[in-house]
This record gives C-alpha cells, structure tokens and sequence, in this order.
C-alpha cells in the first residue's frame, strides 16, 4: 500500500542480458533478417562488440558486470577456486563477493532493482529491491528475494534453468527445455514489471549459453539437423526482446535501455587439456597413477591449472607441497608463457596470449589470482581436467566462451562502452546525466 | 545469569571459535588471553584461554568467567567443579569434516595424522557419548547443542536460540555478521575433489556440480 504513496522515479533503466551471445552471430542473423525486432532497435543507439573479463566465463563476467572490476578486486575468479593455501577446490557464490554491487549502490540512491536471473547472486541475498538469482542457483528457497515472492514464483512453475544434463544429449528435449524456460522467464518478467516499483529492472536469458554450448555447430551448418531450431530460438529471443522493448517504450520516465552479453561464443575445434600439457612437460607431478582432480598434486609440482585457463605456481610458501622457490617465480612464469604459446594443434599454435597476473588483476585480492591466464584462439577450449590422458581431445561439447565477441547495446548513443567493466558506470552515469 | 559460566564447547575444528567470536559480538563477554593468535585456519582468532588446559591444578581462573563465556573442549568438561552452574553451549559437527579439517590444520602444521580417519571417527563418536551421557547427569549444567552446519545456513535462527538459551538480550545481527560463510567451508572432500562453500548444503554441492559439469566444467 505504501508503494503508491512513494515518489515516482523520473529515470529508469532497463536492462537485458543474454548469455553468451556473441556480436557477429548477431550481427550475422541481422543482416540475414531473422531478427527484426532487434535490427529495429540496434539501429537506434550504440551497438557493437565488447571485450569482457578473463577467464571469459559467466560467473567472473556477470560478477564484473555488476561491480564495475575485475577479480582482484571483486574476488571471483571462476565457477570454482582454490581454498586458500590449499589445493582443495571450493565453489565461491555471491556471499563471497567482497564489493558492493550496482543495486547496492542503486539503492544508495534511493533507487529499487528488480533482476531477474542474473548468474552469481546465489544464494540470494537482501537487494534494495527484488532479487531472483540465476546460474548456478539450486534450491528456489534461497535463490529470491524477497522470500514472500516464492509463492507466486511456484504458482508460476518458475525455472531456474534448463536441465542441462539432460539437454547436453537429448537435443529434442533441449529444444523443449528453452521454449519453456523461456516462456516461464517472460511470465515472471511480466509480472514483476507491473506488480513491482523499480527504478532498474534486469533480466538475463541463459538459454542462449546452454544452446550454444550443444549445438554452436547447428548455427554454423545450414545442412545440421539442428539448424533450423537453432534459427527459430533466436528470432524467439528477438520477439521477446521486441515485446519487452515495447513496454519499455511505453515507460513515461526518462529512459535507457541496455542488451549485453557476458560473452562471446564460437565453434570448438578441440579441447586442450592443460593439466594433461603440464604433466607431460614435467611441471606437473601426481601422488597416483590415476588422478581424479587437481587435489591428487604430487610432489615436485612446479606448475597446475584449473579451469578454464587459470595457471598457478606451486609456491613454497603458499601451498602444502610448495616446490618453487620464491627467487625462481619470474624466471618460471617466463619460462611457462613462451612453452605455452609454443603449443600447437595441426602445426597452428593455440594460444593468442598468456598474461601474467598482474597484467589483467589489480586489487587486494591480486594474491588469489592465478599467476598466468591463458587466452586461446577461437576453437581451442582450454579445460584442466586431469582425467585426460592425451593433450587434446573432445568431450562432445560444440561450442566455446570467447573473450572478445561479447555484445553491447545501448539506445543512448553517448553511453558508449568497450569492456563489460564499464557497464555499471554507464549505468550510474544515466541516472546523473 | 550473572553468576553462571557459559561455556563453549565441541571438538576441536567444530565451530567453537566462530561460536565464541558471534558471542563476543552479541554482547557476552568473554574470558581470553589471545595467547594463540588469528591464522589461515581461523582468520578471526581461536578465543582460547590457556589457564584452561590446567584445570587440573589451578581453577581460580574459573571465579573471574562468572558471566562470561569461555572456550573448553569436550575432554576437560569432566574436570568442571560441581560448585557452580553452567551454560554449556555444545557445537556438534559432522565427524568426517572435523577430521578433514584436523587434517587440513596438521598438514599446514607440517605434521601428519596420527590415526587413520576411521578409527579417528570411532575414537571421536565414543568420546562425544560419553560426554553427552555425563553432561546429562550433571544438574548444575544446562546444555544446548548447535550444529555447526545449521549455523551457516541458519545464523538468525541459531543466533535467536542462543539468546532465549541464555535468556540475555543479544544483538542478533551483529551475531549472524560473524558467520562468514565464506571462510567456514565444509571440509567433506567427494569424489569429485570439491569443498563447497558452506552456505550451500551438501545437496546443493552435489547438483552445482552436475549442472557444471555438463556445461563442460570439472
């Protein structure tokens, strides 16, 4: 009751993600008229590519999204990291993000959020708004926010994604999967536009990831039996976003409107198995024959990795079976990035970069970080599994994250961005301007 | 209650530290000599009081914690004079993730177990019966059993139990801004090699690594 007495918001912001989707499919199916809705708006704003985080994967990009910095400041640095000082791994979630986030500050302002499926705010906690976590956010319960929302989230058959085991094999049924989600996702969204005050309203479509991760090939072949599905999903997705701009348009306030993605994707040509490259060339040692994760190290280790692309040095005073020394670590990490940037698949080196920590991570949480990032070229999907027993191979997965193809959109055309760590800004900046 | 002694009890690695920090924070003062400083394994400090360790020959130490809280494992609860009351709170936590963490402390003390986790787990269960069963004997001491776990999910329900166990007026928020979910990690090691976060429960593990993996993670 008390929500019509409140001030209304002269400015709002809309914002949409869609995960993983990358500039030049985009742009491809545009220029194909498979989405017109979104050759509408694109036309009417700044549009373009957009660089994102490394590793390039939704639970560091998302997170940058919303903090404006990177991991050393934020203190994500993938969808699992290592327990300090330890080679056990551990699942970080939004109760170990370490800076406030965009509705934090919104709400400083006396602004309200409502988002909606946003991956890496799982569990759910108190927003100056409404919060439904997404990606990887299990148990409804404590993926919302406010908790008196969950009724009507179940009355609605809320999902929180696709059953992607079930999906990464049972394309039929993936098909199905998306329709629905997407379908459910749109009620929800509707529903909190009416039904809420907000002052910033976000919603992120996941589908879009899980359908390229399976089937990226069926956007490249026009002859895979997928294709056609592949095709009908986005201009799915074009017509959904087409509606939600329409009530967008119908806003009375001061406005923007922002699309973006956390991501690039492309076609996988093979997997690269680090760990695999690592123990082969001597830097990496086992405690058994057959190792099940990165925790069966062994002694005499100077080097392992963890996925994606993330490369430690085995520290002697940083971890239980420390090898290197100190005094060794430049001299290392040198010799480390030209071997890796040697590597070649079919005569073709893989890699585009190496960094060394320090060139990508700033803040005080930099100790955390990996001490050098791989950046692959498109088709070489860096994995640390040590189950593998050769360096390359395929685990039937047909697409891979890129760095660089992201997406941005924005309809003021002064809101300009580059990196996914300046979206936050431009959102702040709209409500100053 | 100002004549009572609360004392803060479980086996080592079962919460007791975090116990001792969200009373301190709640308003409970509480008996310390910070002798064994804040590490890796317990960031905010361990809250012990070293004169405990002697009991045995010197218990003067026990007429300064009247209304205080103090730190004392299971095995010297049996050392505890009959002449005054206590609040014992009891942190109870799954056996195979103390053992873990005893581990995970030795290794980076640079030792090694002595026993193996088996019989460390029988060793243990047999110890907490017979505490449990002597504790319910005991008409000077009203016991309250926390589990650990539920703290981490639960801090507000756990910290509001506390406060009627006590009956003292505590500040439940800075209580449950003690439970800092990101360093209390579940020590359980799965096939898969994974520890968790502790604000997720073990369900919540197992299908977090499904949906990962199946995304081409792990």
């Amino acid at each position: 009751m008390f929500n019509f007495f409140r001030k209304r918001s002269d400015k709002k912001v809309v914002v949409i993600g869609l995960d993983g989707v990358p500039y030049s499919l985009l742009v491809d199916l545009i220029n194909k008229d498979k989405l017109p809705n979104m050759k509408d708006i694109f036309s009417k704003g700044y549009f373009g590519s957009m660089k994102v985080c490394l590793p390039e994967v939704s639970s560091v990009s998302w997170t940058s999204f919303m903090t404006g910095v990177n991991s050393g400041t934020h203190g994500i640095y993938g969808f699992m990291d290592f327990k300090p000082g330890t080679y056990e791994l551990y699942f970080p979630n939004f109760r170990d993000l370490k800076v406030p986030t965009l509705f934090d500050e919104l709400g400083k302002k006396g602004k309200r959020s409502v988002v909606i499926n946003l991956p890496s705010t799982y569990p759910a906690r108190e927003i100056p708004g409404v919060l439904i976590s997404g990606f990887v956010a299990i148990d409804l319960e404590k993926a919302v926010y406010p908790s008196t929302l969950l009724s009507k989230l179940k009355e609605f058959n809320y999902r929180i994604d696709i059953d992607t085991a079930k999906a990464r094999t049972d394309h039929d049924f993936l098909m199905r999967d998306l329709d629905e989600t997407l379908r459910i996702r749109e009620k929800t969204i509707n529903y909190l536009w009416k039904n809420e005050n907000w002052d910033l309203f976000m919603a992120v479509i996941t589908g879009t990831d899980r359908l390229h991760h399976f089937l990226f090939d069926a956007y490249v072949d026009e002859n895979h039996a997928y294709h056609e599905a592949f095709i009908n999903y986005y201009q799915k997705i074009d017509n959904f976003i087409g509606r939600i701009y329409e009530k967008y348009l119908n806003l009375k306030s001061k406005k923007a409107f922002f699309i973006l993605s956390d991501h690039g994707f492309t076609q996988l040509k093979t997997e690269v198995y680090i760990n695999r490259w690592l123990y082969e060339n001597g830097y990496l040692k086992f405690n058994t024959d057959k190792p099940q994760t990165i925790s069966d190290i062994g002694h005499g280790t100077l080097a392992f990795a963890l996925d994606p692309s993330r490369v430690y040095i085995n520290l002697k005073e940083k971890y239980p079976l420390g090898t290197v020394d100190k005094n060794d670590y430049v001299r290392l990490i040198e010799e480390l990035k030209q071997a890796f940037l040697e590597i070649k698949y079919e005569n073709e080196p893989i890699l585009r970069q190496v960094f060394f920590k320090e060139e990508i991570y700033n803040g005080p949480y930099l100790d955390y970080a990996p001490d050098l990032i791989l950046l692959s070229k498109y088709g070489y999907d860096l994995k640390a599994t040590v189950q593998r027993d050769s360096v390359f191979g395929q685990s039937g997965l047909k697409g891979m994250h890129t760095y660089d193809n992201a997406f941005y959109f924005c309809d003021n055309e002064k809101l300009t961005c580059n990196t996914i760590f300046e979206v936050k800004k431009r959102i702040i900046d709209f409500y100053t301007l | 209650m100002q004549d009572k002694i609360i004392i803060i009890t479980g086996l080592p690695r079962s919460g007791t530290s975090m116990m001792m920090r969200m009373l301190k924070e709640g308003g409970i003062s509480i008996l310390t000599d910070n002798i064994k400083t804040a590490d890796e394994d317990n960031p905010y400090g361990y809250y012990e009081f070293e004169k405990v360790k002697d009991i045995d020959q010197d218990m003067s130490w026990l007429e300064d914690s009247k209304g205080k809280a103090v730190k004392i494992v299971t095995m010297l609860l049996f050392k505890l004079p009959s002449y005054n009351d206590y609040y014992i709170i009891f942190m109870k936590r799954k056996l195979d993730e103390i053992i873990k963490s005893q581990k995970i402390m030795l290794r980076r003390m640079g030792k090694t177990p002595k026993y193996k986790d088996e019989e460390l787990k029988i060793m243990y269960s047999k110890h907490l019966n017979e505490v449990e069963s002597w504790l319910s004997k005991q008409k000077n001491c009203k016991v309250l059993y926390i589990s650990y776990n539920e703290t981490i999910k639960n801090p507000t329900k756990i910290a509001l139990s506390i406060k009627n166990f006590l009956k003292k007026d505590l500040d439940i928020d800075k209580m449950v801004k003690c439970v800092d979910a990101s360093l209390y990690r579940q020590q359980v090691e799965d096939e898969s090699g994974i520890n968790i976060s502790s604000s997720l429960s073990e369900d919540e593990r197992d299908k977090i690594k499904e949906q990962l993996k199946a995304l081409g993670y792990l």
